[in-house]
């Protein structure tokens, strides 16, 4: 009988809280006091002393003795606990701080809270309100804050001063510090108690005045004890505080402190030496209260304890010796390779293997060739059932060494399994019985994980089919490199075997390759076609291939392993010759046969698409058959290369396929094509050689001509620049006109040459093919070989002057010569002269410097990211929570759609193509078409647009319920339609019904097949409940960072507003960085037409310096008076349209801060243009006398003062758009001030700077400036990112009310889980600080059910049963019973 | 003119255009008896070598006569009789699209039709080019 469904589920842990033992429960813990010094008993041959720090009872740490607690060996004792009895209270150094903070609430005379009753109610009443624990920590400060303000208890009227740490672990009272000049009583009698020793010692009179009172361990202790217990909660502790200081240490078991013995001496671990440590002071100062001993020394003994103890927890306290650092507990916590990351949050496993991979075209894509050697060692546990008997008997006798064999059997009422290298075999597989388990070798079929380091993205991780195959790589198809950023110029990967047949189908749905065809990133395909199959695919479909019957038949064979019926279509050209055209081949290898239902219908323009001659003509004209057309799987014109095949494109004809097929049509495509190119390339062959790069005669006279011609303008370029007569351009200087100029003249060099150099090689020119169709290459580097290798660029600029005045010696000094700043008018195939090969490796010296730089970076953000958004998920209710429950979307990205079924761009349907693809699905000669009304009509009746219908119905809504779909989905779906009817309306009334039926026709068919598809798709794109929305969005933003070069770009028009972007400019936006490097505020003008007035507006917001406007500056002494002259120089005044009288330019004077002006002191000479700044005589005891030290320091800051403009603004560009307005971008902070500047519109006026859009606009303006600025950065780099992540990363950094950056404070003001953050950064002090506050972890995020090996609630884990789980206890009923 | 003949006429070719390609051409041409029929086509010029000036006869078909009952395309029997015996250059495609004259003639029309690749685009007045459809097409050149 089938069993049923079992429902006693595992336990799981709920929760885990922190705090600390108290002295009664490491007691209850310990098996063993120590108290011993001695390690080793020497008498009794080198045995563990019993009491000593390696006590057998804690424990062993080798494999030939007994625990003499438990009796077990290493592999089987997990070790017991002892405990070391403090002679003296000692300070925890994790605690530290807190002690500290708990002294500074307390009085320390009578460890009352230093509160009044009243604020102690208040803040009781609010600790008491539900809150969540940031709150808390919040009122929690507070309150420490509000008792630092005291001064004197309220319950015995101390005094109370501030308690500070002095110097490491000491802590002191310094009870005076608030009192004033009228001595307090307490000080004097304080003061008065030195008396005696200053009368013997007269030289320690000068101490008496630093003298503190020192707070010891033991004051504290005492201290501690004196709180009140119901003073706890304002404190926010709940255990005794005593526990926080250390009175007895437990000693944790010897196992975890291995002693290495090598021939009789052995090594110590740290821990166990400062445990002795301990021991040893311990005991001195035991002895010392016995004995007598002096109190300098018992404090020395205290103190070495008291470090002892520090370094014993934490290796990184300042002790002020240097000692080399150990291994202490902190330490094993801490960092990568700690407990944490290291052990908890990764761990090593079995059933794994690793080596080197190779490419083999003849596997699917889903397939991995795994080497039998590997296939005998990895093993899938398979049960014996009636049905694999036969198979199951045959492994188990075939054993370990042959293949297909097993290794090990688990018959199944047996506890261990057997071995299955020895014994006899063939008796155990004879009595094989149904239920037990075959460890048996991986099989082709299998499902087995792949991986590839670095993990960026999910899929660098997919599920693979095995196929065994002989030798010792790991095989996988090109294709699928894509994901995994594989190479084979020596890359390893990783293969893992899932061990259950839940574990296989769950892998095979979300991470099979299959399945992940197109990337989460953006919905593009990412498996696809790369190099070689680019290339072949390439030259099959070129126009100039035809092939005659037994030619195309051994291609169909190539692509199909000869086992798929082909229906072979009439040839092409049929006399002379039957001949058959390459895109006939691709034809066939999209739709092989009538029975294949794939019917695909594209158009798209290819990569190198050149225009038809007759500029009239539709695209498919062009003149290098640069426009594809496919029809019901017919490729009607157009070449195959990269936009069709390769990756990252939505016109691909695999992703076609897959979108209207289903991924197993398109992987059967893709299998076709790996196959076809390959062996076909094979055959053919296609090579690179000399000849490919040697230039033409002609080309090399075209290149010289145009260097020469470039050489000598950029002469005399410099020759006026060297006179000073350049013109400069808007917001530059000469020298960066300069440069700006000659890179522009040497860039159109380079291009020239390139272009000449495409165009008139050869079409059978290998490199030129390749970068035709995309595979490898591009046309830069082409004629980089043939003609010209170009200006080489370091760190944005020509090459720097690494000499005195120039770059290398072989140049004049200042020579700004092409050729001396890193031109390079030779070609790879000429050959680089000695300077310009310098330059050259100078310049490559730098793209591998920044890519070493980069990934470091780009790795710990993407962990950043990752760690901020894990745990986020969309829900059965369509909202995006945090795994607390925090709400951070309503609906994910808005409108509830997964990006990864996005067809459009970001938009769930290609209307246009799905258009296309009904239309050419349902055509039918016959048919009549219907009229535009009748379209109307037709849409008209269909329910699915009711929503639309009722009244008030918002069109523009995005969001949808659970089962509906969004309205402006339905209303840009209906809009679409009646774009079309229109355009049918439009031809009808133009041209004769029966012309018009040709040229336009929209069937009914057609028409109910676009709505029902359409809806189809929008139903699908549904994100489902579940989905780790933030993990992928996390890598979706991680990965593409890895991608991008560190570069600046330049705003459009003006050459010198540059913005930060790339990684950096991605970690600013993340970080929530305060300054940024390249702040820009684009205001809008009220008159963007008027290039006066953008002036205008320009002096009122640029910061404009008193020395910029002023003629000249000079000192006048008369007899009188002493005044400093400062002549304007209108023109300038009025060039800059400032507007600005002398009186205003008075008044900017006397509002500079420092200066110290008055109104008076300034003479306004208008006849002369002049002011005239009086040097008033310092005030003071000097009298009248003019002090030059002040004559100086005006004469300093005067040039600087800023007489209009905003402080914060370094300088603003007027900007002219393409449709010649203009904006006003301005460089620096100070939105505000910008926005309310006259002649700006205030409203259209945006900076770069997110925190600055939270500051004045709020957080709304903040989130969309997150939102924006990334996309910006993104879309610059030409990463496509689906808005949805990058909206979901503004919410995460918006959602709790400000602006919170993925760095550790902001992910602390985040997330409440400590195990969580304790596994981020900051180990220890988030676990120190949960000990203290009592923290408990509810165990709900993905870190925390990792690091406690559950199952977390994300994903398949999302699902919870409501209904409770109640344990049955009352006995059962055996089965039989019931029946009866 | 057989009954399955969809398009007949005579033309003379005005230029031949090879582009980047050694096997195929481009060749414009202007038919003699109706002056707004116009064509472009691209045929293999290795096999059938066309020049300018010369005068071509251009025949659209929906069939060449013959029956081919498989699934599969077979060569035609030697003794079989077929429209393709009477011309010099035969191909075998699709007229996949109508569309509007640039100059929004009317009453004329440019149909585009792909022989695997080879594209024929051919305009004139509506009225010669009633019988093409968007169907399977045999395109049969002779000198």
């Amino acid at each position: 009988m089938k069993e049923l469904v079992h429902d006693n589920p595992p336990l799981h842990v709920s929760g885990l809280s922190f705090g600390v033992l108290t002295p009664a429960e490491i007691a209850k813990l310990s098996v063993v006091d120590v108290d011993h010094v001695e390690l080793y008993n020497l008498e009794h041959g080198r045995r563990p002393q019993s009491g000593g720090s390696i006590d057998r009872r804690m424990g062993v740490s080798d494999n030939f003795t007994d625990c003499e607690t438990c009796g077990g060996r290493l592999a089987t004792c997990k070790g017991h606990f002892g405990r070391i009895k403090l002679a003296l209270p000692v300070f925890h150094v994790g605690y530290f701080k807190h002690t500290i903070g708990v002294l500074q609430c307390v009085c320390k005379d009578c460890g009352a809270m230093l509160l009044s009753n009243e604020a102690k109610r208040k803040y009781l009443r609010e600790l008491r309100q539900p809150s969540d624990n940031l709150r808390r920590m919040q009122l929690l400060k507070n309150i420490s804050d509000a008792c630092k303000k005291t001064r004197r208890c309220f319950s015995c009227n101390a005094l109370n001063g501030v308690v500070k740490k002095n110097g490491p672990l000491r802590i002191v009272h310094d009870k005076f510090r608030y009192v004033g000049k009228r001595p307090s009583p307490e000080k004097i009698a304080f003061e008065d108690s030195f008396k005696s020793i200053v009368e013997k010692y007269p030289d320690s009179e000068r101490l008496v005045k630093r003298a503190l009172d020192d707070l010891n361990p033991l004051r504290v202790l005492n201290l501690f004890k004196q709180i009140d217990t119901r003073d706890y909660e304002l404190l926010g502790v709940s255990a005794p505080l005593e526990g926080y200081l250390w009175q007895e240490v437990p000693a944790p078991p010897v196992c975890i402190r291995p002693s290495i013995t090598q021939d009789t001496a052995s090594n110590e671990d740290d821990l166990t030496v400062k445990l002795t440590e301990i021991v040893k002071a311990s005991a001195q100062i035991r002895a010392g209260f016995a004995n007598g001993m002096a109190l300098n020394e018992l404090m020395n003994q205290w103190e070495f304890m008291q470090l002892s103890l520090a370094l014993y927890i934490n290796a990184d306290t300042p002790t002020g010796t240097q000692n080399a650092p150990i291994r202490a507990l902190c330490q094993r916590l801490k960092g990568k390779q700690g407990r944490f990351r290291g052990n908890l949050s990764g761990k090593r496993v079995d059933f794994s293997g690793r080596t080197v991979i190779s490419p083999d075209p003849n596997l699917r894509i889903d397939e991995v060739a795994v080497p039998d050697r590997i296939a005998k060692i990895l093993t899938y546990p398979e049960k014996v059932t009636q049905y694999n008997m036969k198979k199951m008997k045959n492994l188990v006798s075939n054993g370990a060494d042959i293949f297909p064999g097993a290794n090990y059997l688990l018959k199944k009422n047996e506890e261990a399994r057997r071995n299955l290298r020895f014994g006899n075999r063939k008796r155990l597989a004879a009595q094989l019985e149904i239920g037990d388990t075959v460890e048996r070798h991986l099989e082709n079929g299998d499902c087995v994980l792949f991986n590839r380091q670095p993990s960026l993205h999910r899929v660098s991780i997919m599920c693979h089919r095995v196929r065994v195959q002989p030798w010792r790589t790991l095989r996988l198809n090109e294709c699928a490199c894509t994901p995994y950023g594989a190479d084979f110029d020596g890359d390893e990967m990783n293969l893992h075997v899932p061990q259950t047949e839940e574990a296989r189908t769950e892998a095979m749905h979300l991470m099979g390759v299959k399945n992940n065809i197109v990337s989460p990133r953006s919905g593009a395909p990412i498996i696809a076609a790369t190099q070689d199959f680019i290339s072949a695919s390439y030259l099959i479909s070129h126009k100039n291939s035809f092939f005659d019957r037994a030619q195309l038949c051994e291609l169909l064979c190539m692509m199909s392993d000869a086992n798929v019926q082909y229906d072979l279509p009439p040839p092409s050209i049929m006399k002379p010759r039957a001949l058959w055209t390459g895109k006939q081949v691709f034809s066939l290898l999209i739709k092989p046969n009538a029975d294949s239902k794939v019917e695909i219908n594209l158009e798209a323009r290819t990569k190198s698409f050149q225009r038809p001659k007759d500029p009239d003509s539709p695209p498919e004209m062009s003149v290098n058959d640069g426009y594809v057309i496919i029809q019901k799987s017919e490729v009607l014109c157009g070449t195959m290369e990269k936009k069709l095949l390769g990756d990252g494109n939505k016109n691909s004809i695999f992703y076609a396929i897959l979108r209207d097929y289903g991924p197993d049509e398109a992987a059967a495509a893709m299998n076709r094509m790996a196959k076809l190119c390959a062996r076909y390339l094979g055959n053919r062959g296609f090579s690179i050689g000399i000849s490919d790069v040697t230039p033409s005669q002609e080309l090399e006279d075209y290149k010289h001509d145009l260097v020469t011609t470039a050489y000598s303008e950029t002469d005399t370029l410099i020759e006026r620049y060297n006179d000073r007569k350049l013109e400069c351009q808007p917001g530059c200087n000469m020298e960066q006109t300069l440069e700006a100029r000659i890179s522009g003249v040497l860039s159109q060099v380079r291009e020239a040459a390139g272009d000449n150099c495409i165009n008139n090689l050869e079409p059978h020119n290998s490199p030129l093919i390749m970068s035709l169709c995309g595979s490898k290459g591009s046309p830069v580097n082409v004629s980089q070989m043939i003609a010209c290798v170009g200006q080489q660029i370091i760190s944005g600029k020509r090459v720097a002057n690494g000499f005195q005045d120039r770059t290398l010696p072989h140049f004049l000094k200042h020579s700004r010569t092409p050729a001396s700043k890193g031109f390079v008018r030779n070609s790879f195939f000429s050959g680089l002269d000695p300077p310009e090969f310098l330059f050259h490796a100078i310049s490559g010296r730098e793209g591998l410097v920044d890519t070493a730089v980069k990934t470091a970076e780009t790795g710990y953000m993407s962990r950043r990211l990752m760690k901020s958004l894990e745990d986020l998920s969309s829900l059965y209710d369509s909202t995006v929570r945090t795994s607390a429950n925090q709400v951070v979307q309503f609906q994910y990205g808005g409108d509830g759609l997964d990006p990864m079924d996005m067809e459009g761009d970001a938009q769930p349907v290609d209307f246009e193509r799905l258009w296309a693809h009904c239309a050419s699905q349902c055509f039918d000669v016959n048919e009549i078409g219907l009229t535009s009304d009748e379209v109307y009509q037709f849409v008209d009746a269909e329910e699915v647009f009711a929503p639309l219908r009722i009244a008030g119905a918002d069109t523009e809504n995005l969001s949808a319920g659970v089962n509906e779909r969004s309205n402006l989905f339905l209303s840009s779906l209906l809009s679409f339609i009646g774009k079309k009817a229109d355009k049918l309306r439009e031809v009808c009334g133009l041209y004769p019904l029966d012309m018009a039926s040709k040229l336009y026709k929209i069937g009914r068919a057609q028409l109910s097949m676009f709505i029902a598809t359409a809806l189809i798709k929008y139903d699908k794109a549904k994100v489902e409940p579940g989905t780790a929305v933030g993990a992928i969005g996390a890598q979706s933003i991680g990965e593409p960072g890895t991608q991008m070069t560190l570069k600046t770009f330049h705003f459009a028009g003006v050459a010198s507003m540059n913005v930060t972007l790339g990684v950096p400019r991605i970690k600013e936006i993340i970080n929530a960085s305060k300054t940024i490097s390249t702040p820009i505020i684009k205001a809008a003008l009220a008159n963007n037409r008027d290039e006066r007035t953008a002036r205008i507006v320009k002096g009122r917001v640029e910061k404009t310096l008193l020395q910029e406007i002023s003629e000249y500056m000079e000192d006048v002494y008369t007899a009188s008076t002493a005044f400093v002259a400062v002549k304007i120089d209108f023109d300038v005044v009025e060039k800059l349209e400032l507007h600005l009288t002398l009186r205003q330019i008075a008044a900017a004077i006397t509002r500079h801060p420092k200066l110290k002006i008055s109104d008076s002191d300034i003479l306004v000479v208008p006849s002369k243009q002049m002011l005239q700044v009086k040097m008033v005589p310092v005030s003071g005891e000097e009298g009248t006398k003019l002090g030059s030290k002040y004559t100086s320091s005006l004469l300093r800051a005067l040039p600087n003062v800023v007489v209009c403009g905003f402080p914060e603004i370094s300088r603003a560009v007027i900007n002219i758009t393409k449709d010649n307005t203009k904006e006003l971008l301005v460089e620096g902070y100070g939105l505000q001030n910008v926005m309310t500047t006259d002649g700006v519109i205030g409203s259209e006026t945006v900076t770069n700077h997110v925190l600055e859009m939270r500051q004045v606009l709020g957080i709304e303006a903040a989130r969309s400036s997150i939102i924006n600025e990334i996309s910006t950065t993104m879309s610059s780099h030409g990463m496509s990112v689906d808005p949805r992540h990058i909206q979901l990363l503004g919410d995460v950094m918006t959602f709790k009310g400000e602006v919170l950056g993925i760095t550790r404070f902001g992910l602390a003001k985040m997330r409440d889980s400590v195990l969580q953050l304790a596994s981020f950064e900051k180990t220890t002090d988030h676990l120190f600080d949960a000990a203290f506050y009592m923290k408990t972890d509810k165990v709900e995020g993905v870190s925390e059910c990792i690091i406690l090996g559950q199952s977390m609630h994300i994903g398949t884990g999302a699902i919870g049963v409501v209904q409770p789980f109640r344990a049955d206890v009352s006995p059962r009923q055996p089965l039989f019973e019931q029946l009866v | 003119m057989p009954a399955n003949v969809l398009f007949s006429d005579i033309f003379r070719i005005e230029a031949v255009d090879p582009g980047k390609y050694d096997r195929v051409a481009r060749f414009d041409a202007q038919s003699i008896a109706n002056s707004d029929v116009k064509l472009s086509l691209d045929i293999n010029t290795e096999l059938y070598p066309v020049f300018t000036g010369e005068t071509i006869t251009i025949a659209i078909a929906g069939s060449l006569g013959e029956q081919n009952p498989s699934r599969s395309w077979r060569p035609p029997k030697p003794d079989e009789k077929s429209l393709a015996d009477d011309y010099d250059y035969v191909m075998y495609g699709k007229i996949y699209k109508f569309a509007e004259t640039a100059t929004n003639d009317k009453d004329k029309l440019t149909l585009y039709a792909s022989f695997g690749g080879l594209l024929l685009s051919l305009e004139g007045n509506y009225r010669h080019l009633a019988s093409l459809k968007q169907e399977q097409i045999y395109i049969l050149i002779r000198k």
